[in-house]
């Protein structure tokens, strides 16, 4: 399989998970709100959501960053020669490795600490299947941003880093 | 000396394009390394994952959601016939078509990005094919978009909210007036424009096709009624009201039969995308806010401002000079992340309320989506435009004004913003 392949479908992967999670996540919502109506709230509404996010949010970082669309501030950067612009990048991929490398580490880590822990409100989903999205996540991240490198050399060389990539709401 | 320390490493990792998340984490643990060795790194895992279970900023993917659906569902072209019959026979009428549909669109979504997206697609290539300069039409389909901030819901409010631990829906309230004053001052901006460089009407005023067009729309109007309605009658929370939204356009794009469920699928996975670049900024925030307040550095530069003047408005005037200049460089929500939690304890200490200041920092942010070289909403208007961010800043000059006219008025006259909260939440 080409490397062009590998991405196509790891892009795929990504895209259907956090697809289904959006999805959960609005149904979760709409659940709550319509059993409060009905005189009978949900006790583990509001927890099952929270958690939801954060998985959206360390899953979505993953794609995020093979998309180039994490928040950053690349207009800084474009205006450095290129001779500079090249050491700064190698420069930031290591800060971004060691950042996530420290969160899988750490995260795996809380995981063989809090073993017999399950939610408060649903006390048959373990903390492990519920934390495992940080160390997962980061991995994923890691590989995100390998995959991207060539992308992002491209557009170092070129200058043409997308503004739109760079996404706000 | 330890946080001089930490903001100059930190603006050199923002420099050289590393993700502002990362950035702010990075830093914040390296500091913390130095002052207390390393036997606190294990939470850094666990402040990460708590940092991103915050409930109310569940409406954030939802609304997105709701947006997306919205635009695969024939509401924005709706939306734009009913806008186009009601203030179609102006002069300029496009561009008053354009913000007058910018301005229904925000009461739905709560995006200014999504709002510039989904009408500027439509509406700039017919402005040009009017003959109005491409320039100006990405101007005002940008400047009205960033309205979509200030008039609830906004997204960029719920995050204020999270981050001063204010009220939400007081927040959604207050920025009501300003929002429908904003609209009418472009508007007025946007005609003195078309007087000047002749810009055409668009159709004459017919009373029968404004009830044709509102009827085709008529559905489309209920979505703000549900979602505003039920959340300023304390009927649904900020977050459910997002969730009602979701269903509500889905239903209605059911109904008008034109949910493209392929465009749906790729827009709800971008908006996972949205939602993650933010998430991920809040979690590392709050790596960076247990931090500063072991160090109890917003309480010490509330101090030293409060040594130079503890005049409110004075002090207004300088957080808004230091908001419009972070505009320039942040995006909205980076920008409330990464200040408000610091500004906070001046603001509270010289009397400031936190509700009347959201609108002032949301105001601020909607200029700054306006002022390159960090615009993200004139970035956007300027790729749907193919036109260059120079050419359509100049065009957009007059719009940007109106907005900066409106933050002083918004500032300075607190009745504007605060006046329905005092009304119906503090009387």
């Amino acid at each position: 399989m080409t490397l062009k392949k590998f991405i196509n479908s790891y892009e795929k992967f990504l895209k259907f998970i956090l697809f289904v999670m959006m999805v959960a996540l609005a149904a979760t919502v709409l659940l709550g709100v319509s059993f409060r109506f009905a005189g009978s709230a949900l006790v583990w509404y509001d927890e099952v959501a929270a958690v939801q996010l954060a998985w959206i949010t360390y899953y979505g970082s993953a794609y995020a960053s093979l998309k180039g669309a994490h928040i950053s501030v690349p207009s800084i950067f474009k205006a450095f020669p290129i001779a500079l612009r090249k050491i700064f990048f190698v420069l930031s991929k290591f800060i971004i490795y060691a950042f996530l490398i420290l969160l899988a580490y750490y995260g795996f880590k809380v995981l063989t600490l809090i073993g017999g822990e399950t939610l408060v409100t649903l006390e048959w989903v373990p903390q492990i299947f519920v934390q495992s999205v940080i160390p997962v996540a980061s991995c994923l991240f890691i590989l995100s941003e390998t995959l991207r490198i060539p992308e992002d050399y491209k557009n170092l060389v070129l200058q043409t880093t997308n503004i739109e990539q760079t996404g706000d709401i | 000396m330890l946080i001089l320390t930490m903001f100059l490493v930190l603006l050199f990792i923002l420099s050289i394009n590393v993700p502002i998340a990362i950035g702010l984490a990075v830093t914040t643990i390296v500091a913390m390394v130095l002052k207390s060795g390393t036997s606190f790194l294990i939470d850094t895992a666990i402040v990460m994952f708590d940092g991103s279970m915050k409930f109310p900023l569940i409406a954030i993917p939802l609304f997105i959601l709701a947006g997306s659906i919205m635009n695969s569902a024939g509401i924005s072209r709706r939306l734009i016939a009913f806008a186009s019959a009601l203030v179609g026979f102006i002069k300029g009428g496009l561009s008053m078509i354009n913000i007058a549909t910018s301005m229904f669109f925000a009461e739905i979504s709560g995006s200014a990005v999504a709002d510039v997206a989904a009408l500027g697609s439509i509406l700039i290539p017919a402005m040009k094919k009017k003959g109005y300069p491409g320039a100006f039409a990405a101007a005002v389909t940008s400047s009205s978009a960033s309205l979509a901030i200030i008039i609830p819901p906004s997204i960029p409010m719920i995050v204020y909210a999270v981050m001063s631990q204010s009220s939400v829906v007081q927040l959604f309230v207050a920025g009501i007036v300003p929002g429908v004053i904003g609209g009418f001052f472009l508007m007025l901006a946007a005609y003195i424009t078309a007087r000047r460089r002749n810009f055409p009407v668009e159709e004459t005023f017919n009373l029968a096709n404004v009830r044709k067009t509102a009827r085709e729309a008529a559905l489309a109007f209920l979505l703000p009624v549900i979602i505003l309605g039920g959340i300023f009658g304390g009927v649904v929370t900020a977050t459910e009201g997002a969730g009602l939204a979701v269903v509500a356009s889905l239903v209605i794009g059911l109904v008008y039969g034109e949910v493209d469920f392929k465009r749906l699928y790729e827009a709800a996975t971008e908006g996972a995308i949205q939602t993650s670049s933010v998430m991920l900024l809040v979690a590392a925030s709050v790596l960076l806010g247990e931090f500063l307040t072991v160090e109890q550095l917003p309480q010490k530069i509330a101090g030293s401002i409060m040594d130079f003047t503890n005049n409110k408005y004075a002090v207004l005037a300088i957080l808004n000079v230091f908001l419009l200049v972070i505009g320039f460089f942040l995006h909205s929500v980076a920008a409330i992340i990464l200040t408000v939690p610091i500004v906070m304890p001046l603001v509270y200490a010289v009397g400031i309320d936190p509700v009347h200041f959201g609108i002032i920092v949301t105001l601020n942010l909607a200029i700054g989506q306006q002022t390159p070289p960090v615009a993200s909403v004139l970035a956007t208007a300027c790729s749907v435009a193919k036109e260059d961010i120079w050419d359509v800043t100049r065009e957009n000059l007059i719009f940007i004004s109106v907005l900066v006219i409106l933050l002083l008025l918004v500032t300075y006259v607190p009745a504007i913003p605060m006046t329905l909260v005092e009304y119906f939440y503090r009387s």
